[in-house]
């Protein structure tokens, strides 16, 4: 596939395949999120939802294929390069700052993001935000719902929390596509509502979301487009109602379970 | 072919000794999870019994039970037993710790309770080292080389039929994958653990003892560069396969051979690269192997459950309570240093000068493992640049001493930049083994040169002349006062990094790389930084170390030294930089305190010794001994006085983190 027609787009993956010694974890899969809009990646355990999603953040190196965002390529981009242009992610098995503050979280997240630790003067300076990044961490503390726990150390906090932690420190900055992976896994039917609401609100803003989740009624609650992947191959895409009737993936799903 | 077996023959006893402690390391790096360092010394142990039971006219056969098949196996029991077992298999940086403490105490232990007199070497086990046995292709070959061979090659007949036999294996892969799991289901590790560090200090007993006749004497250092060269041979296998590192083992002692062989004896080759050999090839196999690399994503599926260590107290007692214990201390402070100015005796104020000096050091440590997490075995490497290059210009250029000592600290900050370059993806282990192996080749390879470390009969430094002050003259008070003035410099500059946005950077980094990374943090630039920074500070401190004695040798700041360094800082608080002062100054204070005992027990051995057991508590107190019990009392007299503090999540991380200690993997 030519990567040319993506250009002006949000993120694109273009036929990328990974190899674990002899096993294939992903085979071919082209994968396109515009700016705002939120794509559902659905598939089994071990179809290689995690595995695209390091591919896309840098985590992983893919065997072969391409990796584009806004245009330009990302290949080769060490992770935290990627996080600059635009990439912002969450983890399946959370990667959280134990002992710091959700404050912390948010101010650390869009220091590095704007600029980097690309200043001298950051070796000196006392660590506080600026007042814009004091209005935005104010802002994102509100969107995910920790306003009232923003001091606390996140080791202190349950596991739902820590995942919109996770999700508030990639929304933070303005990235240009979120990816999720599995961030309801673990929360409570309130923390379950934060976390739609707060999804929804991502497309007014042009950031696109590629969000990795089991649970269906949420990916037919907030996705645009959902694709469904099974041992490392795309089955099937489209919206959700239609998806769901396909047979391929009634296959797949109930071949799992059973 | 007469010439090259000529040369390589001798290197194969050697080859083999590094072939078992290489299979050893394996062995309980595959069952146990633990990178055991504590080889060499334990192989030290055996040697040393074997030496002193021969020396008692104990017939060899029943020296060599008593040293390899009772001793070693039963050290290996205890330290599973009563140390590695309580350490969660995650906590990576406990684990090294725990191994360097160990490293460093047993041999301190032995000598303590038998001298550290020179002991000769007795001759081989069986056969007489003097006799040729037999040719091969018409190279004579020796009783010692024979000896060790056979010894070898029964010893891997054995290895490998229990290994390949029974569900021993099996079960040991379990074990490895993850302990924590094996338990939930039910099986019993107990017994593989067991077998398995039984077993491979067994083969470290061996390796010790069949090394002693190869040198004259017996000497701790030895053994050192035979872990490292085990080290590097199990690194050929990448630390998995026990066929290729009984191979690497071989291969390298025939090189070694070979080395020594061609290179003239005049040669720089012979003088630089021949002793080098083994670090060179340790350091090579971990930046370039990717799966040595690796080592640390080998992940327990189960982790994620250990709870990190507390925050340290003076953060979170209560507001009264703050007040009174800083005002508190600084009134101590002071008191201290007009103490040391007016009444304390001479010698008491040079070991408190020391313990100032030491302090700048270890803030170096506070700085690579503190707040970024890593483990480097080479701090004292650093201290030394600093001090070599300070008493080179000095004594051949006539720069002043302080001005040396900032080029020193200068230097050693480039050196640490360009040493954390190779090792910008490594961390945990392998690059605390890289740390190792670059401080041992600067032993090995630099500093004996004269123009590097001197002469062996040392270095003459002046000390400073500040104005119409100098330091020399006046006593060693002045020395005090200027040290002083360093410390809190340093103290003020590694504070301000720690406030600093660098400082949260490294606070992420430290505890999750990758979510670090995913915000947009660069770990090398963080790495490269942190390292230098930490080079400079310990090449500052080893430079008015230098001063204070005003002399130093090439062996000043071996490796022993980074290994000591790191147990002490571990033991005060290595995440404070109160911690490192606490470090310096008791680390002197107990060295002298200590020296008013009778002979060998006021040798500093036992100083070391202390240390190091109180290191061993690493895993149940990471904070540190001293910072646990100083969150211990506070709270205790929060309780007493009944103030509220902040210190109420802190009492909930505690016990968490006690609970976890309880139902760890096999306790
Ligand atoms: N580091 C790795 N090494 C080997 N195999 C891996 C690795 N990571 C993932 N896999 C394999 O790749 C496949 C896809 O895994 P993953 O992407 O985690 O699936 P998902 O997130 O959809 O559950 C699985 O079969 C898994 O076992
Ligand atoms: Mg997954």
């Amino acid at each position: 596939m030519d990567p040319l027609p993506e250009r002006d787009r949000g993120l694109s993956v273009v036929s990328v395949s990974v190899r674990f010694g002899g096993i294939a974890a992903l085979e071919g899969v082209d994968l396109v999120v515009d700016p705002g809009e939120i794509v559902g990646l659905v598939g089994p355990n071990g179809a290689g939802k995690t595995t695209l999603i390091n591919c896309v953040g840098g985590q992983l190196v893919q065997s072969s294929g391409s990796v584009w965002l806004g245009g330009e390529s990302l290949d080769g981009l060490p992770p935290f390069r990627r996080a600059r242009r635009g990439v912002a992610r969450t983890f399946q098995r959370i990667a959280v700052f134990p002992e710091l503050t959700v404050r912390e979280h948010l101010f650390i997240a869009a220091r590095a993001r704007r600029r980097g630790g690309a200043r001298w003067s950051e070796l000196v300076d006392r660590g506080r935000p600026d007042p814009d990044e004091s209005a935005e961490i104010a802002t994102t503390l509100e969107l995910v719902g920790l306003a009232d726990r923003a001091d606390a150390a996140v080791s202190t906090l349950p596991l739902g929390a820590c995942r919109l932690v996770e999700l508030g420190r990639a929304l933070i900055g303005r990235p240009t596509v979120v990816l999720a992976d599995e961030p309801s896994s673990g929360l409570d039917a309130r923390e379950r509502a934060t976390l739609a609401t707060v999804l929804r609100t991502l497309p007014a803003q042009g950031i696109g979301v590629l969000l990795v989740e089991h649970d269906l009624p949420m990916v037919s609650l907030v996705c645009d487009r959902v694709v469904v992947l099974h041992v490392g191959r795309v089955i099937a895409q489209g919206a959700f109602q239609a998806v769901m009737a396909d047979p391929a993936v009634r296959r797949a799903y109930l071949g799992q379970v059973a | 072919m007469s010439t090259f077996l000529s040369y390589a023959v001798p290197g194969i006893p050697f080859g083999c000794t590094y072939a078992i402690v290489a299979m050893g390391l394996v062995l309980t790096y595959r069952t146990t999870g633990v990178f055991n360092f504590a080889f060499g010394s334990q192989a030290f142990v055996s040697a040393f019994t074997y030496t002193v039971l021969i020396g008692e006219g104990i017939p060899t056969w029943l020296a060599f039970v008593i040293a390899v098949v009772v001793l070693a196996p039963a050290l290996g029991w205890v330290l599973d037993r009563f140390l590695f077992r309580r350490i969660a298999a995650t906590n990576t940086t406990a684990k090294l710790v725990s191994a360097v403490a160990v490293f460093v105490a047993l041999p301190q232990i032995v000598l303590l309770m038998f001298g550290s007199a020179t002991r000769f070497s007795p001759p081989p086990l069986f056969l007489d080292a003097g006799r040729v046995y037999l040719h091969l292709f018409s190279t004579p070959i020796n009783g010692l080389e024979l000896e060790t061979v056979i010894m070898t090659a029964a010893l891997v007949l054995v290895v490998s039929a229990v290994l390949g036999a029974s569900r021993f294996g099996l079960t040991v892969r379990a074990a490895v994958e993850s302990p924590r799991l094996l338990q939930l289901e039910g099986v019993r590790s107990d017994r593989v653990l067991s077998a398995a560090w039984m077993g491979s200090s067994l083969m470290a007993g061996l390796a010790g003892v069949l090394l002693v006749p190869q040198y004259p004497t017996l000497q701790f250092n030895n053994y050192a560069i035979l872990l490292v060269a085990a080290l590097a041979a199990a690194a050929l296998g990448n630390l998995a396969d026990v066929q290729l590192a009984l191979l690497g083992g071989i291969l390298l002692g025939v090189v070694e051979g070979l080395a020594s062989g061609y290179f003239s004896t005049s040669s720089v080759w012979h003088t630089g690269l021949l002793p080098a050999i083994p670090f060179l090839l340790l350091a090579i196999l971990l930046v370039t192997r990717g799966r040595l690399r690796a080592l640390e994503d080998t992940e327990d599926p189960l982790a994620g459950s250990d709870p990190p260590p507390p925050v340290p107290i003076a953060v979170t007692r209560s507001a009264e309570l703050d007040r009174v214990i800083k005002l508190g201390g600084r009134a101590l402070a002071v008191a201290a240093v007009v103490s040391v100015l007016t009444w304390v005796p001479g010698n008491w104020a040079f070991t408190l000068t020391a313990g100032v000096v030491y302090s700048i050091i270890f803030l170096s440590i506070t700085l690579v493992t503190g707040m970024s997490g890593q483990v480097s075995l080479c701090q004292a490497t650093f201290a030394g640049i600093g001090a070599f290059v300070a008493a080179q210009l000095a004594v051949h250029h006539g720069v002043p001493i302080l001005l040396g000592a900032v080029i020193g600290a200068l230097g050693a900050m480039v050196v640490g930049a360009l040493g954390a370059l190779p090792a910008l993806r490594l961390r945990g282990l392998p690059l605390a083994l890289l740390t190792l192996a670059l401080a041992l080749l600067a032993d090995n390879a630099v500093f004996p040169y004269s123009w590097a470390g001197g002469p062996a009969s040392g270095l003459n430094v002046p000390r400073p002349q500040i104005g119409s002050i100098n330091l020399a003259t006046t006593s060693s008070k002045g020395f005090f006062v200027l040290a002083l003035l360093v410390l809190i410099a340093c103290v003020i500059g590694v504070k301000v990094v720690q406030r600093a946005t660098v400082g949260r950077y490294l606070d992420a980094l430290r505890a999750s790389p990758l979510g670090a990374e995913s915000v947009g943090i660069n770990p090398s630039a963080a790495r490269v930084f942190v390292f230098a920074l930490s080079a400079g500070l310990a090449g500052l401190g080893g430079a008015l170390y230098a001063s204070l004695q005003q002399s130093i040798n090439p062996a000043d700041f071996n490796y022993q030294f980074s290994l000591v360094f790191v147990v002490v800082v571990v033991t005060t608080g290595v995440r404070t930089v109160e911690g490192a002062i606490q470090a310096g100054v008791s680390f002197v204070v107990v060295e002298q305190l200590l020296s008013y005992l009778p002979g060998r027990w006021g040798s500093g051995g036992l100083a070391i010794v202390l240390f190091a057991f109180a290191a061993l508590t690493y895993a149940r107190h990471p904070e540190g001994v001293v910072e646990f019990q100083k969150r211990l009392w506070t709270e205790r007299a929060e309780r007493w006085l009944g103030l509220g503090g902040r210190s109420d999540r802190i009492v909930e991380m505690a016990t968490a983190s006690t609970g976890t200690d309880r139902d760890g993997p096999v306790a």
